[in-house]
């Protein structure tokens, strides 16, 4: 039941984001009768401006001006709103199919441009340092049910400031110890750039999975395996083996990507 | 250099005739055909079903024509899968687009083009998986034309070349020598006109479904012969068959030949100056370019 109604908030959720790029197409398609076969580009120039304006700095692709989370967002939408108006101006007089086909020309180059130009967009990988901002810190759980379980089983104060900083307080010494490892544990997450040594649990065509440390697992691509082209996994690694891996950082739906190769 | 200017021409002629089935469609039924390029898929992997069937069938077609990597099995894959690939064209006119031009207009051909090339991409990664293919496993090596400057030429690569000229010099002749071609001249001009001067215009219009997708079939397998056989060849090349069509002028068998040519060596002259990334971006350019300074393209003419 729980499964079934979070998947509808999710559809829910994706929906609505369609319905606002839908919104726009129906007001220039429908409206103006002009056809825009690119809107997945401007879709995309909005999330790129908005993490470009308000993550953090990166190593790999520029950006980093950690502006306040609605400044960005205003700012990712005149990004994408400027880059339409550069293609209008070009596109605009066009007889309707040449317009269909240099919009959608648009959208291709668009996705081109942004998996190649690593320095720009993080290529492939995609861009990193931006933090959900609706999200709960696990420490303090939804509504702080986290948190105050932790005082209940241990006894303990705790308090946690702005920035992050988890200060923990308590006559019993046991007590301070134990709620540490509680939230040592909670807070136990893969460091990107960290060498860890990982047991292989099991090889599919594309990679393998090793678990870094128990509860978490990440993907080994068949392509950060090793230098050079891997003809099969098995050739690299087989399932039980312990390897060292580097993280390298999460794949689009969230997933932790590792290498052998990078170690 | 001029191992880029060789490549492109490779390229080119490879585009060129993935584009001349294009420029036909798009000009005697006037819509921008965005599930051509599908069909350079259809046909590089139908010519991959039909090498193994052959190989299997008669051992001795498994041998290969000295100095190419190309067997005698692939051959006559190719012919089959040019008649199939042009045959499955007609076949979605006749499921799709012919139902569509009855009633909607041009712009819903548009929709129903992108929604066949979706389905057609996702059957052939359906049946044959996301993998890259490749018609033999082997390694061909590329002869040394000069040392310096370094010029790399595959024989596969010639007979890419070769054979493509001789395709596009047997359709000029029989454009240009035929009753036949004359027919289908007229109709890509004035379809009307052409049905009341006589031309039976469904009978044609299948017959430029048929040439335009065994070129493009002919196209993918080349290409395949040239990189490897994937189910987003289509997905890639949409885009550069597009500016090769429209560079040349819509409804220019000529135009789309040469536009082929000047969109192949274009992208992999830009090699020289940007990253390889940014090739991609290179088709759309001259899409930009052709539309704003000639909208009727090279050799193209306005139509009313």
């Amino acid at each position: 039941m729980i499964g079934l109604i979070s998947y509808l908030v999710f559809f829910a959720t994706v929906a609505s984001i369609l319905t606002i790029a839908v919104l726009g197409l129906n007001l220039q398609w429908g409206n103006t009768g002009l056809f825009n076969g690119g809107v997945a580009a401007f879709f995309g120039a909005g999330a790129y401006g908005l993490i470009l304006l308000g993550g953090t700095e990166q190593a790999d692709h520029i950006g980093g001006f950690e502006l306040f989370y609605p400044v960005a967002l205003v700012g990712g939408i005149l990004l994408s709103g400027l880059i339409a108006w550069v293609v209008g101006i070009l596109t605009i007089r066009l007889r309707r199919d040449y317009l269909a086909i240099a919009t959608f020309g648009v959208a291709v180059a668009f996705e081109n441009l942004m998996r190649n130009a690593e320095w720009l967009s993080g290529g492939a990988k995609g861009m990193r340092g931006f933090e959900r901002p609706f999200e709960d810190s696990i420490v303090i759980g939804p509504g702080g049910k986290m948190i105050k379980s932790i005082v209940e089983r241990t006894g303990v104060k705790i308090n946690i400031s702005d920035d992050g900083l988890v200060s923990i307080a308590s006559g019993d010494h046991k007590a301070v110890d134990a709620a540490l490892e509680i939230v040592r544990d909670l807070t136990r997450t893969v460091e990107i750039g960290t060498v860890y040594d990982g047991i292989v649990k099991r090889v599919v065509d594309f990679g393998a999975f090793v678990e870094v440390f128990p509860g978490t697992e990440g993907l080994v691509h068949i392509s950060n395996l090793a230098e050079g082209r891997v003809r099969a996994v098995t050739d690299v690694v087989r399932e039980g083996d312990t390897v060292k891996v580097k993280a390298m950082g999460l794949d689009k739906r969230g997933k932790l990507q590792l290498s052998i190769k990078d170690v | 250099m001029i191992q880029h200017l060789l490549d492109g021409i490779l390229v080119g002629s490879i585009l060129s005739l993935g584009a001349i089935g294009l420029t036909l469609v798009m000009h005697t039924l006037r819509f921008a055909n965005f599930s051509h390029a599908e069909l350079l898929s259809v046909g590089a992997y139908a010519a991959l079903v039909f090498d193994g069937l052959f190989g299997a069938i008669y051992s001795q077609l498994r041998s290969t024509i000295e100095p190419l990597s190309l067997t005698w099995s692939l051959i006559l894959a190719i012919l089959v899968a040019m008649i199939l690939t042009g045959l499955s064209a007609i076949l979605i006119d006749k499921l799709v687009f012919r139902r569509i031009r009855e009633k909607g207009d041009e712009l819903s051909m548009v929709f129903a083009s992108f929604g066949v090339a979706m389905v057609l991409r996702n059957l052939i990664s359906l049946f044959f998986g996301l993998k890259s293919q490749l018609f033999s496993n082997d390694i061909a090596f590329a002869i040394v034309i000069s040392r310096d400057p370094m010029i790399l030429v595959k024989p596969d690569q010639v007979f890419v070349l070769v054979a493509a000229l001789m395709v596009m010099l047997l359709f000029h002749l029989i454009l240009s020598r035929t009753t036949f071609g004359y027919a289908l001249q007229a109709v890509a001009e004035n379809p009307v006109l052409a049905q009341i001067s006589g031309v039976n215009l469904s009978r044609m219009l299948k017959m430029i479904w048929l040439i335009g997708g065994s070129l493009a079939a002919l196209s993918g397998i080349f290409y395949g012969l040239n990189n490897q056989i994937n189910p987003v060849i289509g997905r890639d090349l949409v885009l550069p068959i597009f500016a090769a069509t429209i560079a040349g002028g819509i409804g220019s068998v000529y135009g789309a030949v040469l536009g082929g040519f000047l969109v192949g060596i274009a992208s992999n002259l830009a090699l020289m100056i940007l990253p390889s990334g940014y090739s991609p971006a290179v088709p759309f350019l001259i899409i930009l370019g052709v539309l704003i300074l000639r909208p009727n393209g090279i050799l193209g003419e306005a139509r009313a």
